[in-house]
Order: structure tokens, then C-alpha cells, then sequence
């Protein structure tokens, strides 16, 4: 599945109804069913939240091979903004010092094996990639 | 879809997907409640951090005025999310 989409929080329902017609085509399961969409809800919002400038259109390229799935969202004319910068969230933190917000990359973090930034001519590039192997994640 | 109701026990119950773009929707309901509140997640399919960030928001309120809001029946992908973000330390959960 590779296709543009619109620079908005709008565009995730166009986005998990191209993700249901992606996961029914590979018949994975409920759990990585949800967790793709989780990753890619979480990347796509990131990416619209923190990058500076960019065009009207995302690129997403959802693969499956070799029973890796790999989400890559490609950012196109934005200045270098790298995830890893975020502070880590305190998940053990009284509820009182808990800070609202932040919780989507360390999220993403726990659910995927693999995530790389990569800045290239105006373009930044955030590859996620989840091991199946190890799961039976098919119907 | 998302969707809130309230059923005539009191509960409130969440239904569909609570993703970034409906977030504001949770937003503006859960500021209307100032008392404790049980929140039913039986029929609510998927939840983001942005939902995260509103359900932490009100319990952070609520809990200032000695208040709190308890979360029932979350399917097993939600109930994982709420404890990878430590929720299962700020929340009542059932």
C-alpha cells in the first residue's frame, strides 16, 4: 500500500480505511491489526504536529515481506525535526505529576522492533518496522 | 465512528474509535462531568495517545477535587496500550 495523504488530522478516516483494505488483503490479526494502525495514527500525527513546512500531501508505504511490516512515512520540503529528540514520558509518575500529551512516540517505541529517522534535501523519511516472525498473526 | 452515550444506570460508554481526530469530541464531554464516573469501554474498538491525553487530562481535574473516573470492560489491545502509557497506575480499572 503506498499513497499520498492530505497534511491533516482529517485524513486519518481516509487513512484506517485504506489500512482495513491493506490488513483484510494480508489476513493479519487482531492484535497487529490494531497495533498498525496504532504506529501509523501515531507517526502520521507526530509528523503533522512537529514538522515545520511541507507540502500539502504525506507519503505512506505500508510493506509486508519476509514477515517484517514496515510503515514508512515520507515528509517532503519540511526542516529536520528527529523523534528522537522527545523527552521520554515518566509512565511511573504519581498522577498528579503526570504531564498530559507526549505519549505517542513512547508508544510507538513499545510496539515495534525497529524505528529510524532519516533527513535527506528537504525530505524526512520515519521507517517502523515490526517483526511478525515471532507471533502468529495470521487468520 | 466514535460515539458517547450515557445509559440510565449513569455509566457512560464509549463506542467506535477514539483516534486524534475525534479526541476534541471526548474533549468537550468529559469537561462537562465534575463528579466521579464510570466510563464503559465495552464497545469502544481502539484508542490513540490522543485519547490517552484526554482520559489523563480529566482524571487529572477530577482528582483535584477528590473526584475520579473508573474504566470498565477494556478489550485485551486496550487494556496493553493503558499499561504500556502507566495508565494502570492513574486509573481504576475492571
Amino acid at each position: 500500500m503506498k499513497k499520498e495523504f492530505s497534511r491533516h488530522i482529517s485524513a486519518l478516516e481516509e487513512i484506517f480505511t485504506d489500512l482495513d483494505g491493506f490488513l483484510s488483503q494480508e489476513k493479519l490479526d487482531d492484535r497487529i491489526t490494531f497495533v498498525l494502525k496504532l504506529v501509523v495514527e501515531e507517526l502520521f500525527t507526530n509528523l503533522i504536529r512537529h514538522n515545520v513546512g511541507g507540502r500539502d500531501q504525506v507519503m505512506l508505504d505500508i510493506s509486508l515481506e519476509s514477515g517484517k511490516l514496515k510503515v514508512v512515512l515520507e515528509d517532503f520540503e519540511v526542516e529536520p525535526f528527529d523523534i528522537a529528540s522527545i523527552q521520554p514520558v515518566d509512565i511511573s509518575s504519581p498522577l498528579e505529576a503526570r504531564k498530559v500529551g507526549g505519549l505517542g512516540i513512547h508508544i510507538v517505541r513499545n510496539y515495534v522492533d525497529d524505528l529510524v529517522y532519516e533527513y535527506l534535501d528537504g525530505t524526512l523519511r520515519i521507517t517502523a518496522v515490526m517483526d511478525l516472525e515471532e507471533h502468529d498473526v495470521r487468520h | 465512528m466514535f460515539d458517547i452515550k450515557r445509559t440510565t444506570e449513569g455509566n457512560i460508554i464509549f463506542t467506535g474509535r477514539l483516534d486524534a481526530s475525534k479526541s476534541d469530541q471526548a474533549r468537550t464531554f468529559l469537561s462537562s462531568i465534575s463528579n466521579s464516573c464510570t466510563l464503559d469501554f465495552s464497545e469502544l474498538d481502539y484508542i490513540s495517545s490522543a485519547g490517552l491525553s484526554v482520559l489523563l487530562a480529566a482524571q487529572k481535574r477530577l482528582n483535584e477535587s477528590g473526584h475520579s473516573i473508573k474504566i470498565i470492560n477494556l478489550n485485551t489491545h486496550i487494556e496493553n496500550i493503558f499499561r504500556v502509557a502507566g495508565f494502570d497506575f492513574v486509573f481504576d480499572l475492571e
